[in-house]
Parts: C-alpha cells; structure tokens; sequence
C-alpha cells in the first residue's frame, strides 16, 4: 500500500469545484499540475503497460527509476476505462502497489467504437472519494481508496490499492462473514447518504455519464437499439451456464410477454431519480455511489470493506445504491443455490442496518421506502438478464430464470415482498 | 399424489427456494341457495382449451395466468376438441388421456344436474394453467376478470378441480 501523499493542501470545495490540471491527495490534499503539460491532453491516451509506466514516471511522480523498472502490471480495465495494477518494488526491499486509471477521449468503448460514453466520468469518481473521506468516522469499517495523483486534463487517476480482495461468492458460504459484510455496508451507505443530506458542500446536480448510464439500467433493454445488441457476448463462461442464444431467445420471449407492463414501471424509476420516488415516501434524493455492484466492493481477507469505481456517482435516489447492490447479492445467492427466504433475511440485515444509520431513531423503513427500493432492485437484475452487462456470476439456465421471475415479481408484484421485509427487519 | 421427491431436479429446486406469496385464508362465500337449485360451474388448472384456442404459453418461467373459456355446447358437441397444453413436466397426463373427469368432470356435473342433485350446469367453464411460479397477473387481473365471468352467467357453486 502506498502512504506518501503529496504535500500541498487546498480545501476539499475546491476540489470538488475544481478547474484544470490537478494533482491531489488524500483529505483535500490537492497539487496544481503545470498547465503546460496539459497541452495535448485532448489527444492524450494510455493504451500499453510502458504508456502507464512511462505517465506514473513523467507526469505523477510516483515511481523511481529503479521502481518502475521493477514494476509488472496487471490489466483491471472493463468495457470503458483502462486500468492497471502497478506492483513494483521499494529500495527497502518491500512490494507496494497501485492503481492506475485512465477514461479513454470520447470514453468511447475500445471494440464498439460506435457507442461512446462521457469521458469525464473520473471527475465523479474523484469527487465521490474526496467527500467519503471528508465525512469518515474514526473505526469506519468500509473504505474507499486515497487518491494519490489526480490528472483531470489527461482522465488519469492514481489510486491507493485495496487489494484484490475475495470472491463475493466466497463471502455468502459464510454466514457470519456474511452478516458482518451486509452489516457494515448498510450501515456505511446509511451514514453517506444522511451525511449527504445535511452536506453544505456543492454537491454538483448532474453526472452526463451517469445519466447516460440510467438509460442502460433502467429502459434500453426494453427497446434495445442493435448498436447495444451487438455488444452482447457469452458473459457466462462456465459451459454449463445458460448460452447467449438461449438469453437472446429468452429475452425475446420474455419482452413479448411483459414489455406492455414493465416499461411504464421501469420509465417511472429513471424518470424519478433526480425527484426521488413519485409516490408515497419512497427514496430521499442523496448523493449516491451509482454503481454498487458486486465488483465496485473489494472484501479483504482481514475482513475490511473498499468501495471503487464511483464515476456514475450522483445526486439521486437513495434506493438506486441499495436495489443495485441488493439485486447483485440476489443473483449471487440465487446461483450458489441459497433458499430466497435466506436472501430476504438477509437483505433485511443489510437494510436494517442501512436505516438505523439513515434515519436514527427509525431502525425500520416505511413501506413506502421499501416499495421503491424492491422496485429499483428488480430493474438493476432485470437488465443484468436482458442488457449486454450480465451478472458478476456464472448462471445456470435456471438459476437465469429463477433471477428473472424474481425481478418480474420485485417489479410488478413486489407487495408482499415488502411485506416480508418488513416483517423481516422488525424481527433483528 | 406426487411429492417433491417425484419431480425434476430443476423444478425441484425452484419449489422448494422461491419465496412464495403468502395468500392468506381465501374468501370462501357460502352458499346461498339450496345445492339441487344451484348453478354449477367448473374451473380447472389443468391448462385445458378447445383445439381452436391459443394454447397456453410453453414456457413455464414465463407465468401464463390467462384462462379459456371452455363452453358446455362446444364440449358435448365434440369433446375430443378438448386438448391439455399445461407445461409441468410432473403433470401426469394418463389420467386425463382414460377419462377428462379426473380434471373436467362435465360429463360427470351433467349426469348429476339431469338427476336433480343440483339445479343446472353453467354455460360456461373455465381453465387456467396450474404451473405459476408468479400469480400477480393472477391475482390482480384474470382471476377477477373470471369471476365476472360467472357472476354473468349466474353461477352458485364453482367446483374447483387444482392440477
């Protein structure tokens, strides 16, 4: 892990205010880059491991000589950013680690050049972390990387590294692990969300990439334009899993069915995330992470939390984060074969925990809360199954089904889950 | 009657881990007229319908909670019109394929209206699928929409037969 930050400081509005060409640390330690580095930054790209070599070297001034000969890196880049793990060793003979991360220009995705996202995604993700530190509690069990080097003009980003943490699916075999994890998640997004209720910092209204995003959440699958259909790929490895013929043909079957009904929900939910939900008291509009599924949560094996990957982070609806991560832990439990009456224990937990830190002095949501967040975790697993995005585990064709009958209910028939909620977090 | 040792491991699973709804008690109406005065009618989950309806969805992960009407003229006219299209692979179909009356008895609920046991058989029956792993669309839309049904047609008693 790396601890030597950079030495100027600034305050942390300003970084979330702030303009061209910075360089910050941890805590609202922030260092002005020379602006005349930043000349071709609209040309600027990271493509190989000696261009993230030679940046950490040049540009952030991370690595020694001898470090970054030592180096090796490891390839962590998805669809859009490129990301690498750089491991190198120290002069006193130690390894230490970082992250290194870098939005391509025009954000464009590197095999569909034709589908392009905003590229100024990292600006959100910097913000994010800066605000979770600013408002970290001494013995906070969940963590989000320091930021060692911040470059807004060339979309790089240089990061603490967490580590490489366990397997989600590892931590559901273990029901104590489990309780603790789902415990001090919701208790970490219940006190980020109330903090950001009472925040007098500018939290800035609207995400461009997140707001594309919601698009592929909540209604593209619905009407699927063929550029996104072409994106489709086997995201289940596993030979026994279901095939991508048999989701394409399924989704077909399933849309025929069920398009009439869901989309009016669906459109509500995107169309009520800046306003929270429409009806009763459903989710406060808070400053959420906007992509909590189960790869932007790294368990360690000491038992630590560390949340990444917050560039769609933004100003919404409470119940986005929760039903996000909640439809993530669902799959995951629905394919390593737990009982759902388990899964709906819990996720009472988690959501428990979630209010007691939300709304102190209120351990169980109302209704009208759980109402929107079963809504919002039905669509977060109805696009995983009818998008191109699929979830972070293998699905069996009737795992597959068993997930896609649970969102339909969790969409359209979602009462007497609710109910069961309830009856669940009252009896913790 | 088969238990869940008897079904497919797939199915299996699904029955014993989804969390099913909890209905609660029905809303059982008695019966307000005398049985040898009542109308009769039948609703079955067998996923029966004439050869000339839409046949019920295959796919069972799909819930199809839509219902045929099955006339009582059209049956006796011909009743090997009369087809099965339910989707579970636990349905054990040879019953049916000897004798409809072990899920349609409308030949057996004539013979007992033409005795004067009760007062009349309904014009018309109906027939849902029985295998629904979701009941919402059920509960909220065609279930109602059969009750009208036989509330038009004047209906007493509706003898259920669960498949």
């Amino acid at each position: 892990m790396i601890s030597n930050y950079d030495p100027c400081h600034v305050p942390v509005n300003n970084a979330l205010n702030s303009v061209n060409s910075l360089h910050s640390g941890p805590e609202g330690r922030i260092l002005k880059m020379s602006l005349a580095e930043s000349r071709k930054s609209e040309t600027f790209e990271l493509l190989e491991d000696h261009d993230f070599l030679d940046y950490l070297s040049k540009h952030c001034d991370r690595l020694s000589e001898a470090e970054s000969e030592s180096a090796r890196l490891e390839d962590l880049g998805g669809n859009i950013n490129r990301v690498r793990r750089v491991i190198y060793k120290t002069a006193g003979g130690g390894e230490e680690s970082l992250i290194i991360k870098h939005v391509p220009r025009d954000g464009h995705l590197a095999r569909y050049p034709a589908i392009k996202f905003c590229d100024r995604r990292l600006d959100r993700e910097h913000n994010w972390y800066h605000w979770c530190h600013q408002i970290s509690r001494p013995g906070q069990n969940v963590k989000v990387p320091d930021i060692l080097h911040y470059d807004r003009e060339r979309r790089v980003m240089v990061m603490e590294d967490l580590g490489r943490g366990k397997a989600f699916d590892t931590l559901l075999q273990s029901a104590a692990d489990k309780k603790t994890i789902l415990s001090n998640l919701g208790s970490f997004l219940g006190s980020t969300h109330r903090a950001s209720l009472a925040s007098t910092v500018p939290l800035q209204m609207d995400n461009e990439a997140a707001r594309q995003n919601r698009r592929y959440v909540f209604t593209m699958h619905v009407e699927e334009p063929e550029t996104v259909t072409r994106i489709w790929q086997d995201s289940y490895k596993d030979q026994d899993r279901i095939s991508l013929s048999a989701r394409l043909s399924m989704k077909d079957e399933y849309l025929d069915k069920y398009a009439g009904q869901i989309r009016p929900v669906l459109e509500n939910l995107e169309n009520s995330f800046k306003t929270g939900s429409s009806g009763q008291a459903g989710g406060k509009i808070v400053y959420t992470h906007g992509d909590l599924h189960t790869r932007s949560i790294i368990l360690s094996q000491e038992g630590a939390i560390g949340i990444i990957d917050a560039e769609l982070s933004d100003y919404g609806n409470a119940c986005f984060d929760l039903g996000i991560f909640v439809a993530h832990l669902w799959a995951h439990s629905i394919s390593l074969g737990i009982p759902q009456e388990e899964v709906l224990k819990d996720t009472a937990g988690f959501l428990g925990q979630y209010s007691r830190a939300f709304e102190p002095g209120q351990p169980v949501p109302d209704s009208g809360f759980l109402a929107d967040f079963v809504q919002h975790a039905g669509a977060e697993m109805l696009r995983r199954l009818l998008g191109p995005a699929g979830f972070n585990t293998d699905l069996s064709r009737e795992a597959f089904i068993e997930v896609l009958i649970t969102a339909t209910d969790l969409l359209l028939d979602g009462d007497y889950l609710v109910a069961r909620l309830l009856e669940a977090i009252e009896d913790l | 009657m088969a238990t869940l040792n008897d079904m497919e491991p797939a199915s299996r699973r699904f029955i014993e881990r989804y969390p099913f709804p909890d209905l609660g008690k029905p809303p059982i109406a008695p019966l307000k007229t005398q049985p040898e005065k009542a109308r009769v009618a039948l609703v079955t989950t067998a996923g029966l319908h004439l050869d000339t309806d839409r046949p019920f969805s295959s796919s069972f992960w799909l819930s199809d909670c839509s219902f045929r009407v099955i006339r009582e003229a059209d049956y006796f006219v011909d009743p090997g019109r009369l087809v099965v299209s339910h989707t579970s692979k636990e349905f054990d179909r040879s019953g049916i394929d000897r004798d409809i009356n072990v899920v349609f008895p409308l030949p057996r609920l004539k013979e007992i209206a033409d005795a004067g046991l009760v007062g009349s058989v309904a014009p018309r029956h109906l027939s849902f699928m029985g295998s629904l792993p979701r009941t919402g669309d059920l509960r909220k839309r065609t279930a109602p929409e059969a009750a009208r049904i036989l509330k038009d047609d004047d209906v007493d008693l509706a003898i259920l037969t669960p498949v």
